[in-house]
């Protein structure tokens, strides 16, 4: 069934924010899964072209564990999107503008 | 281990459909993450890969114009995914679709239609509409019907009031269209406007 007219589609929080939701279509669309050394590096790289002070000083595994095993979980070696994760990531990477590079470069097109 | 799975456990690029070569493993990365402004040691820790070999996928990239070699510095230049190129697009769709198979979920389909919302200003007009009013010639009811195409969805409106209809009612259809359906559509109104000049 169709939206109503001009209806967005309801993000569910929680918010990830700009760095964090690019981070996580990263994941995404790296595999859903990934090393924790390689989704280390990511993270720093994500924060640095996505600055997002709430997030400036908080390390990945303390991020994963803030936004809840239903949607992302870490095991000793791996950290990894569940499949609700994974559909609450892209809706969040769309509505930052992080789902896929956009014409003109920016990734703030939303505000 | 699944054929899919690579020996530390996570996934082959793309789930194996394109082997595991060190080029897709830097085509993967690049795909998944394009605000990077990639040094050659960013790819070697992202991809596991030896200094030559990324050097090497970064020429292949460069010459077919997925990645923009940025040399200000020469002395260590960086690359830019070239956001504009079509594969670069279709690869992120790809990267998506994986996802979908492999979970049943419809992600693709989410940025697809992001994208589309794009292009839509090139493939078809936002909105188009026709408005106009007959008597239905059984009911004698009088109606005024409503229709507009409005970003990919066809919306129906009928407001109806005579004998039949007590109190006076109004009936909403809405159903996604695609662009190509635009001139069948627009037909069928004037299907309708024949009817309403007959009545």
């Amino acid at each position: 069934m169709s939206l109503p007219r001009g209806a967005q589609p309801r993000l569910e929080l929680p918010d990830p924010l700009l760095a964090g939701a690019a981070f996580l279509a990263w994941l995404a669309k790296i595999g859903g899964d990934e090393e924790l050394s390689v989704c280390e590096y990511q993270w720093k790289l994500s924060k640095k072209n996505h600055p997002t002070p709430e997030l400036e000083d908080v390390d990945l595994y303390e991020y994963v564990r803030s936004l809840g095993r239903e949607l992302i979980v870490k095991w000793p070696e791996i950290i990894k999107l569940t499949p609700k994760g994974n559909k609450w990531a892209t809706m969040w990477a769309i509505h930052y503008g992080v789902d896929r590079g956009h014409h003109g470069g920016s990734n703030l097109r939303r505000y | 281990m699944a054929a899919s799975d690579t020996p530390s456990g996570t996934r082959l690029p793309y789930d194996g459909l394109f082997g595991d070569s060190n080029l897709i493993r830097v085509i993967k990365q690049v795909i998944a993450d394009p605000f990077t402004e990639y040094r050659p040691i960013d790819l070697e820790e992202l991809t596991k890969n030896s200094t030559p070999t990324v050097r090497e996928s970064l020429k292949v990239l460069t010459s077919l114009g997925m990645l923009i070699k940025d040399e200000r510095d020469q002395q260590h230049p960086v690359y830019k995914v070239n956001t504009e190129s079509k594969r670069y697009i279709a690869l992120t769709f790809l990267a998506y679709a994986v996802l979908d198979d492999r979970n049943g979920t419809d992600c693709m389909d989410d940025v697809v239609a992001d994208y589309y919302s794009e292009l839509k200003g090139k493939y078809g007009p936002c909105v188009v509409g026709a408005t106009y009013e007959y008597s239905q010639p059984v009911t004698g009811d009088e109606i005024t019907y409503s229709g507009v195409i409005r970003n990919g969805h066809l919306e129906e409106s009928y407001w109806i009031r005579g004998p039949s209809q007590d109190p006076p009612q109004e009936v909403l259809y809405t159903a996604p269209i695609f662009p190509a359906d635009t001139s069948r559509a627009v037909s069928g109104y004037q299907e309708q406007e024949t009817i309403a000049a007959s009545a």
